[in-house]
């Protein structure tokens, strides 16, 4: 009885759950049934431009499928961010997540495994979106612009920010049911907040006494507060920046995406090592 | 878990009331208040400058009026502006204006007249800044141009009234007398006189600068040699990041709505069904976010730091842009074209629409063609245009644009990409299941 | 090889383990008994590193047990009362993933190996999770013995098992103590208990208050039913008394 040849680091233990974590997700409909929507979705935005020049006979676009592109990564940033969301929570809830930290598992490899299984997941399906922009630009006659691809490759990185996020929420619960429902929350009030700002921007106030200021007031706070702190908003200024060629701001967000994930990492792990791994109630 | 939501919601709350505090005092506050005449290149407008709205921008090397006046600034929660009250007797501010660089050399400029002019009219074009006595001259110009061509107005109107009550008069004559009508008046055969358009602003004194690219200070040294109290401000002085050739795109069958193509990123798509009217403008790129505050400087729009836009450029007016106009498929150059003057004709008889066709200058047709540019006819297979360089090459710096002539395909054709991950993923079930079938029926051998 | 020296475990205001001091050794099985809520679970956490004990210490194999010891987790092989599975996961799979996990060498052989140790090599390519409950706790064997651990700890091996099932984890058992392994093993089915293990230690409120072999136990009671049985309600008078 000599024990395992070689004591397991923590990247290789990181390593295994990730692999593991990444065909889990591959083999699931979930990943395909994302990429599918994700791309009617970009067809859709698309669409308005097909129509125009239908319309019109002539249209001058700089990237033509931008917009389409920023839709489609989107959709897959909030599908990751869902299945992160339920990784831990779905592996305290079964039993499983105990079971893990009878062998070489630690908060941090486990965490680590998380976030790099369902990064290498996005990653895998990224090939699958470029061929089928390609199909769209031959089949739309419009450019697939070099900045455009960029964005969406420099757009893993902030991808791993929202699976970061994603975990951190994860640990923080018991069941699946209350991961989703903490999830599908933050989005709705970062998402609904930015919604709110842009909408009452369009009200005409004329008085100065009208109550619509202090309203857009609070939500020109709010929404700046959302700029900092939500992980879509980092997807936005790399993808955006990239495609817009604003190098600066989108180099910014990568840079801004890397320390969010390392933090959210962090706070993951730790708040793991707190609660501890077994399911409730045992 | 609930505990840290509650402490979250807690911070959120915090920032959203810190939100709610204005920025600066609500009530009204005396201030030196800046009020250059800046230029974005097309326009001349003042802008109020408070404290608050932080350091002048201006347009390296174009002339700017630097003036001062003395005014209540308050808080205006609409526009989220600070802004001055301008409506009283104008206080300025007497002194000299001092600019000062980042090595610390002073610019006391003195002030002179200067006016602004507007050769096609107010808000119909670019305008104009001249200074000095020229300035003066101009004005005087301008007021005796404008007096003679009301004159000739007023002289025109009379015979015009005098003609009507001449053909009145005979009307009715004619009516009293039917079977020896008298003569008919003369027709009137002096044209009428075209309109003034142009306009000069009254001439006024102020210091004048035109500022390299940089970083100064400002400000304004009273008669007693101090500086006013609350006079010394940032100014910054942003150039052009890149100049180039746009164009205004008027397809052959909606010519007056023409589109625009500044930048020199965009492409032009076309369906192939009409003929395109290249109008080459001179454009310059400025940094987006400078270049928008140089009007409203206060703006609250976020704009990111390293986006640019490219404008028009008025100052290069209309120069090196009788140089040839090349066409491309690919590599190879299928011909090139010069600008020609080309006039809307519209189809004679019941059928409506119109043509547009090559301005010839006729004696019966139209005095002035209704623009001037480049055919591109839909029948070329053209992929790329330009205006060609002096080495007979097109680069982006002369306003190469793609043009991409697209097929339409009907609508659900371009769903098809999207069942491209549902036949990736049934072709990887399908093997995964052939490969755990074959793995199944190998039998597993103990060791 | 099981050490522990003054292990406490605190729950809010609830002592669940309180100065626990027991020992075993090298190729023994090690009964550990008390009754529910005696704080059995609690140690065992403990000794597995899943949970920090508040004062004291566990040593497996003369080291401390620590959370985050990856060395020490290496030397210990865990089985819980209930095998949670991972639902798209193969026999195969599962144990290969944990073969991985462990860098055992040359994974792919080991795992045939155990699984034909285990009496699972014909059901290799199903779910784990459509095994029965007693399949299901012979492929929990097979991942814990993965590593070749010196320490098996064994958490209700037989719970809920029917006769065919319990005789079949008790070959293992005793196969594996006779292989030299310590076999920590916590259960309620005191028959078995009294059949394989070597010596017995019981818990009470967190208390260790018996610990001896099998055979000083069935010379002092007529079995270990009766010697639970009377120790655990001795103390409990015990503990009456003084209060």
């Amino acid at each position: 009885m000599s024990g395992p040849v070689a004591i397991p680091t923590r990247l290789s233990v990181a390593g295994v759950i990730a692999w593991r974590e990444a065909k889990a997700t591959m083999r699931g409909v979930g990943g395909l049934a994302a990429l599918t929507v994700a791309l009617i979705a970009a067809i859709w935005v698309v669409l308005v431009d097909v129509r125009a020049l239908r319309a019109s006979g002539v249209l001058v676009l700089a990237d033509p499928l931008k917009a389409s592109m920023s839709t489609a990564i989107l959709v897959l940033a909030l599908f990751v961010a869902v299945s992160a969301a339920v990784s831990a929570a779905r592996d305290r809830e079964s039993g499983t997540l105990e079971v893990l930290f009878y062998g070489p598992v630690d908060e941090v490899s486990y965490i680590l495994g998380k976030l790099g299984g369902l990064l290498l997941a996005y990653v895998a399906g990224l090939p699958l979106l470029i061929v089928s922009f390609a199909i769209l630009s031959a089949l739309t006659g419009f450019a697939l612009t070099v900045p455009v691809v960029l964005g969406l490759c420099l757009s893993v990185i902030p991808a791993a920010e929202i699976i970061g996020f994603g975990v951190m929420l994860s640990v923080g619960t018991d069941r699946v049911r209350t991961a989703l429902l903490v999830l599908i929350t933050t989005i709705a009030v970062l998402f609904g907040i930015s919604i709110a700002y842009t909408m009452v921007l369009l009200v005409e106030i004329d008085d100065p006494s009208s109550s619509v200021l202090p309203l857009r007031d609070t939500l020109a706070a709010l929404d700046a507060v959302v700029r900092w702190i939500s992980p879509f908003a980092y997807l936005d200024r790399v993808v955006d920046g990239a495609a817009s060629r604003a190098w600066r701001t989108a180099l910014a967000g990568l840079a801004a995406s890397v320390a969010f994930t390392a933090a959210m990492t962090a706070i993951a792990a730790w708040w793991l090592r707190r609660r501890g791994v077994h399911r409730r109630g045992e | 878990m609930k505990d840290s939501l509650r402490r979250i919601l807690l911070v959120g709350v915090a920032f959203a009331l810190a939100g709610l505090v204005p920025a600066g005092k609500a009530g009204a506050e005396g201030q030196v208040v800046y009020w250059p005449l800046v230029s974005n290149a097309t326009e001349y407008r003042r802008i109020p400058y408070p404290r608050e709205a932080g350091p002048l921008l201006v347009l390296a090397d174009s002339e700017v009026v630097i003036e001062a006046r003395r005014a209540e600034v308050a808080f205006w929660p609409i526009t989220r502006e600070y802004l001055a009250d301008f409506a009283g007797p104008p206080e300025f501010i007497e002194g000299t204006v001092e600019i000062v660089d980042g090595a610390g050399n002073v610019i006391a400029p003195t002030p002179e007249p200067y006016v602004l002019w507007y050769p096609a009219g107010v808000g119909a074009g670019p305008s104009d800044m001249v200074r000095g006595a020229d300035a003066v001259a101009l004005h005087e110009e301008y007021v005796n141009t404008a007096r003679a061509s009301a004159l000739r107005l007023l002289e025109y109107q009379r015979l015009v009234t005098e003609s009507r009550a001449a053909v009145e008069a005979w009307a009715r004559m004619a009516a009293d007398d039917p079977d020896n009508p008298p003569p008919p008046p003369p027709e009137l055969t002096v044209p009428e006189p075209k309109p003034y358009q142009a306009f000069a602003t009254e001439p006024r004194e102020a210091a004048i600068v035109a500022l390299p690219e940089g970083a100064y200070t400002v400000r304004i040294r009273a008669r007693n040699s101090q500086l006013v109290p609350g006079s010394e401000r940032g100014l910054i002085s942003f150039a052009s990041v890149d100049q180039g050739v746009g164009y205004v795109l008027r397809p052959g069958n909606r010519w007056t709505r023409p589109l625009v193509t500044f930048d020199p990123d965009e492409a032009v798509y076309t369906t192939g069904e009409t003929d395109l009217f290249f109008q080459p403008v001179p454009v310059v790129e400025y940094v987006a976010r400078r270049f928008t505050r140089l009007f409203r400087p206060q703006s609250v729009e976020v704009i990111d730091p390293s986006l640019t836009l490219w404008v028009p450029d008025e100052s290069r007016g209309d120069s090196g842009y009788n140089s040839r106009f090349a066409l491309w498929n690919g590599q190879t150059r299928l011909e090139t074209l010069e600008r020609t003057a080309y006039r809307v004709a519209q189809k004679p008889g019941r059928t409506r629409g119109y043509e547009i066709e090559e301005f010839t200058g006729r004696a019966d047709g139209p005095l002035e063609p209704d623009f001037v540019a480049i055919r591109v006819g839909r029948e070329l297979p053209v992929t790329r245009v330009g205006i060609e360089g002096a080495s007979g090459s097109g680069n982006a710096g002369s306003g190469v644009r793609a043009i991409r002539r697209v097929t339409p395909v009907p609508e659900y054709v371009l769903f098809l990409p999207a069942l491209l991950p549902l036949a990736v993923g049934l072709a990887m079930r399908g093997l995964a299941g052939r490969l755990l079938a074959a793995r199944r029926d190998r039998p597993i051998e103990v060791g | 090889m099981i050490e522990t020296d003054g292990l406490t475990k605190r729950f809010g205001s609830r002592l669940a383990v309180d100065g626990l001091d027991l020992s075993a050794r090298a190729g023994e099985i090690y009964g550990f008994l008390g009754p529910n809520g005696a704080g059995k679970s609690t140690t065992i956490r403990m000794l597995l590193g899943i949970l920090e004990p508040d004062a004291g210490e566990a040593r497996i194999c003369g080291r401390k047990v620590r959370r985050g010891d990856r060395e020490g987790r290496c030397l210990v092989g865990a089985v819980g009362e209930v095998q949670h599975l991972y639902g798209d996961m193969t026999c195969l799979e599962y144990l290969h993933f944990f073969a991985m996990l462990y860098r055992v060498a040359r994974p792919v052989s080991r795992v045939r190996e155990m699984l034909g140790d285990v009496g699972l090599a014909d059901r290799a390519g199903d779910r784990a999770v459509d095994l029965s409950k007693g399949l299901q706790q012979k492929l929990g064997l097979a991942r814990a013995l993965l590593h070749d651990p010196p320490v098996l700890v064994l958490d209700e091996p037989v719970s809920g098992l029917d006769p065919h099932g319990i005789r079949e984890v008790r070959e293992i058992i005793v196969r594996e103590r006779d292989r030299g392994r310590l076999v920590f093993c916590s259960s309620h089915v005191l028959s078995e208990v009294e059949r394989t293990a070597d010596r017995v230690g019981i818990i009470r409120e967190g208390k260790l208050v018996f610990e001896d072999t099998i055979g000083e136990v069935t010379r002092r009671y007529a079995s270990l039913e009766e010697a639970f049985v009377s120790i655990t309600g001795e103390f409990a008078e015990k503990e009456g008394a003084e209060a």
